[in-house]
């Protein structure tokens, strides 16, 4: 019997690319799960694929508490594999197979794309240094050696979904991933991926200055 | 008593007028309302009786007994914004509970 694949795509006002995002990833997975961010431009309502479900927050909490609403729902459901994408249109979905096939071949419980074994289109040099000290960061606080630790697309088995648990609401969940990884001894590979940025996905993504409110929310954590 | 005593008593007597006439309104604590006034009272004393903390400030080689008092200040500031951040980051963690409980049951009764 086929492994059973759901997708989850966090959105926040994403209502120019979620379509395109939905149909593309439409033919690789079994389920998509369009977690609505509590978006105020009617991002959930041109979603209309027999394989989408969305879930719609009351108010806007951040991509972190929206992926762990999305794992939270996929726990209910026991997929095989479970998929996070970005819903800004930067990944290619044809690049799905590549991140199973390592959970598929068993190979993996954690499987991470890495635009920097990959290959980035349009990347700005300010966000590619601030990703790299991103990297730095990674290894000296939680000892982890990634060559990409801050990108949206993941596959998880699952032993992973079951025991990941994101706290962060916000971007720093990202990082809070890689912890859970280590903290878990979940077997994780890097595989090449290709991110692609427009003036959209740069308007809408991550600004470089969120690096100082990633430090800050993961030092309360620590803290706390 | 020096003017800068007797303005700092006003304002002070007036905080703790002010606090104890609103207290049913405002709905405060028991415990809250006992450290507020602990704090004003203990305020009061120590700017109308300066020679208490000026020993203290002496014993601790700290120079004139207003710079212990700000020192005191900014760490009881720093504690207390610190321990807000973690009401702040509890409160969030409840808020996102709820909402993450609330849109999941919706979405299971949309599919019923």
């Amino acid at each position: 019997m086929r492994d059973k694949i759901y997708i989850i795509i966090p959105a926040y006002n994403e209502a120019r690319t979620i379509c395109k995002v939905v149909n593309d990833v439409e033919k690789y997975v079994d389920k998509i799960i369009v977690v609505d961010d509590g978006s105020n431009d009617g991002t959930a309502e041109p979603v209309k694929s027999k394989k989408a479900i969305v879930l719609k927050h009351l108010v806007n909490l951040g991509q972190g508490a929206a992926q762990e609403t999305g794992f939270e729902y996929a726990r209910m459901n026991s997929p095989d594999i479970v998929i996070t994408y970005d819903a800004d249109d930067q990944f290619v979905a044809s690049e799905i197979p590549s991140m199973t096939k390592p959970i598929l071949e068993n190979k993996a419980d954690v499987v991470l794309g890495s635009r920097f074994l990959g290959k980035t289109i349009n990347m700005p040099l300010s966000r590619r240094l601030v990703l790299k000290l991103g990297i730095i960061f990674t290894y000296f606080f939680s000892g982890m050696k990634l060559t990409d630790t801050h990108l949206g697309f993941r596959a998880l088995n699952k032993k992973a979904l079951s025991l990941i648990r994101l706290t962060q609401n916000g971007t720093a969940h990202a990082s809070e991933f890689i912890d859970e990884i280590r903290k878990h001894k979940l077997r994780f590979v890097e595989v090449p991926i290709t991110v692609k940025y427009s003036k959209y996905s740069l308007k809408k993504g991550q600004k470089n200055s969120n690096v100082f409110k990633i430090l800050f929310d993961l030092i309360i954590d620590i803290i706390k | 008593m020096l003017p800068s005593q007797v303005i700092l008593s006003a304002i002070i007597i007036l905080i703790i007028s002010r606090t104890l006439a609103t207290r049913r309104k405002k709905n405060l604590s028991k415990n809250f309302l006992f450290l507020w006034l602990c704090f004003w009272i203990g305020s009061l004393f120590l700017i109308l009786q300066t020679k208490v903390i000026s020993k203290f400030a002496e014993i601790l080689k700290i120079g004139r007994g207003v710079d212990l008092a700000i020192y005191l200040s900014i760490i009881l500031m720093f504690y207390l914004i610190f321990k807000l951040f973690i009401r702040i980051n509890e409160a969030e963690e409840k808020i996102t509970k709820l909402v993450r409980k609330q849109t999941i049951e919706e979405t299971k009764s949309k599919r019923v």
